[in-house]
This record gives C-alpha cells, sequence and structure tokens, in this order.
C-alpha cells in the first residue's frame, strides 16, 4: 500500500513511550532543521548561522579580553552585601558541620616534624661529629664575626658630589 | 566538630611564634572558619580586607608569570601570609618578627582540613551556580560573565 508506517515496535527508537505525536527530529536541533530545508530558506539559514557565529565570536573575544584585563580597581565594587555575606557564612557553617561529620576524620593534633630528612634512623646511627671538628668550625665562625665587626668603610673622597654648578 | 576544628587550628597556630590568626574563606573573602587570640588586629579579620587577596591575586596572575599563589605583607606590627589554595583563601596574621617560614609549611599541615572544607564550598558554589542559571537562563553576556567571576 505504500505505507511507511509499521505497526512493530521500532528497535532503534529510544525515546521512551514514543507515540504518534512524538517528533522524528529532536525540535532543539532547529538549525539542522532549516539546513536540510532547500532554496532560499537554507541560503537565510545559512546567513543566519554566520551572523551567529560571528556574534558568538565577538562575544567570545570581549569576553576574553575582559578576563584579560588587569584591574585592581575594582575592589569597591566587589564589596557584598552585609546580608548576602551572613547569608554565605550561615551556609558555610552549616555545610561544614555536614561534612566534618560526615568525613569522620578526628583530628589529632600532631606537632610537626621537620621535613628536611628523608630518613632519621641514618642520620640517627651516624657517628657523631668528632671534637675536633666542632671546635674548629666554632672557632672559624668566631673569627668570621669579629672580622665582620670591624669591617669599617673609611671614604676618602666626598661623599655628596655637586653637579653642574660652575 | 566545628569546636573540634577550631580547637586543631588553634594548637597548630600555638606551633609559630606570634602567630595571632588564621582564616579560611572563600574567594570573596566570606569567612569560613577563624580562629584568632587577643593580639590579632580586628581590621584584617574583617571581609573588607580579607576579600582584597582575592581580587589581588586574581589579578596578578595575569601578568604573565603564571597563577599567583601566596601574597605577603609587612607592616609596621604586623605581618600577614596570605595563601590562594583554590577555591580557599587561607590568611595567616602575625607579628612583624614572626618566622614566615614556619607561617607558610603550615599550609602543608593543614592540607587535609582545606580538603575538607574545599568540599563546601564547591557544594555551595553549585548551588548559587544552579539558582543564578535558574535566574537567567541563556545568559551568555559580558555581565554575566564579569558577574560570575568569584562563582566556581
Amino acid at each position: 500500500m505504500g505505507c511507511c508506517f509499521s505497526s512493530e515496535e521500532d528497535k532503534d527508537q529510544d525515546v521512551p513511550h514514543a507515540n504518534e505525536r512524538t517528533p522524528l527530529l529532536d525540535p532543539s536541533q532547529a538549525d539542522h532543521i532549516h539546513q536540510i530545508q532547500g532554496g532560499r530558506a537554507s541560503r537565510n539559514s545559512i546567513s543566519q548561522n554566520q551572523k551567529g557565529d560571528e556574534q558568538s565570536e565577538f562575544t567570545r573575544i570581549l569576553r576574553q579580553t575582559a578576563i584579560n584585563v588587569i584591574d585592581v580597581t575594582s575592589s569597591d565594587s566587589q564589596n557584598m552585601e552585609q546580608g548576602e555575606m551572613q547569608d554565605r557564612a550561615t551556609q558555610y557553617s552549616n555545610r561544614l558541620n555536614m561534612v566534618l561529620s560526615a568525613s569522620g576524620r578526628s583530628r589529632v593534633f600532631q606537632p610537626n616534624l621537620p621535613t628536611g630528612i628523608t630518613s632519621p634512623q641514618m642520620t640517627l646511627t651516624a657517628p657523631p661529629v668528632s671534637l675536633s671538628d666542632v671546635q674548629l668550625i666554632s672557632s672559624f665562625s668566631e673569627k668570621c664575626s669579629n672580622a665582620a665587626c670591624e669591617i669599617k668603610i673609611q671614604h676618602k673622597e666626598s661623599l655628596v658630589v655637586t653637579f653642574g654648578v660652575p | 566538630m566545628t569546636e573540634d576544628l577550631k580547637s586543631y587550628l588553634n594548637k597548630q597556630m600555638a606551633t609559630v611564634d606570634n602567630l595571632h590568626a588564621i582564616a579560611i574563606t572563600d574567594r570573596d573573602g566570606v569567612v569560613i572558619i577563624k580562629v584568632a587570640n587577643q593580639m590579632a588586629p580586628d581590621t584584617a579579620l574583617r571581609q573588607a580586607f580579607l576579600s582584597v587577596f582575592g581580587i589581588m591575586t586574581e589579578q596578578a596572575s595575569k601578568m604573565g608569570m603564571g597563577n599567583n599563589s601566596k601574597i605577603i605583607n609587612f607592616y609596621d606590627r604586623f605581618q600577614t601570609v596570605q595563601i590562594n589554595a583554590h577555591p580557599l583563601l587561607l590568611h595567616f596574621i602575625a607579628d612583624r618578627d614572626a618566622n614566615t617560614g614556619l607561617i607558610l609549611e603550615l599550609e602543608h599541615a593543614l592540607a587535609d582540613v582545606l580538603q575538607d572544607i574545599s568540599k563546601v564550598v564547591t557544594m555551595i558554589a553549585q548551588v548559587r551556580r544552579q539558582a543564578d542559571a535558574d535566574l537567567f537562563p541563556g545568559d551568555n553576556t559580558i555581565n554575566h560573565c564579569i558577574r560570575s567571576r568569584f562563582i566556581y
């Protein structure tokens, strides 16, 4: 009869509960419908698409430029209203309690160990530094300290120089 | 649970001499949790002061040297160490002569705390973003971009 309708269930149909009113093409993809219409409508849709592309590109460039601008004077405009700030602080407080109790992490305070040594047992089991080395370092550091204290600047020329005075 | 966290922060604060306050805020300077002793200057813990770092670290990241992560300020009597721990901001207020290196190390000690608080901020930001999308459907203008700059 030339009828394309089949009462059998279409296996490819992925829309659940499809009936005769279910559109075959997704109406949200209206651009594609415009594109497949021939002639003048097609040309119109292409020009519209081009215009839309230009607009979106223009918007994108503007947005990128606005992001890249270094503006340190905007601090006043970013100040929030007191009410909004308090609302958000309350939200944070409530959620923080929820998250902390959900995480179940007990925060036991442990003093920080220095992170400079990866294997402290190796350092601790190493033989101690000999007394002569300690004395050597002490005497040298004392001499360096004395030398640094004795440094004096002796200026031979005048520190103030006049320029351009006849 | 918040009290436990505050007590933990207080103990961490006591590990550094002359450290007077620790504040954890979101990008707009809204305080999520803070601990402070009596020596901490009140003005340094207000939102108006704390929010400035959020803007400054963002602007400083545009200088072509990568993302800015820390800003340290020295004043006559105090120093502030502010750390950009996305999506949080971490603020330390200490005496001028406090050990800055030890304060910076506290960031690592607070890593798991920051991880938990980050979840809170992310959750709230999602709720706000959803509410924003409902209010302004299809709004993709520059104003929207600027308005939602601090929303994650």
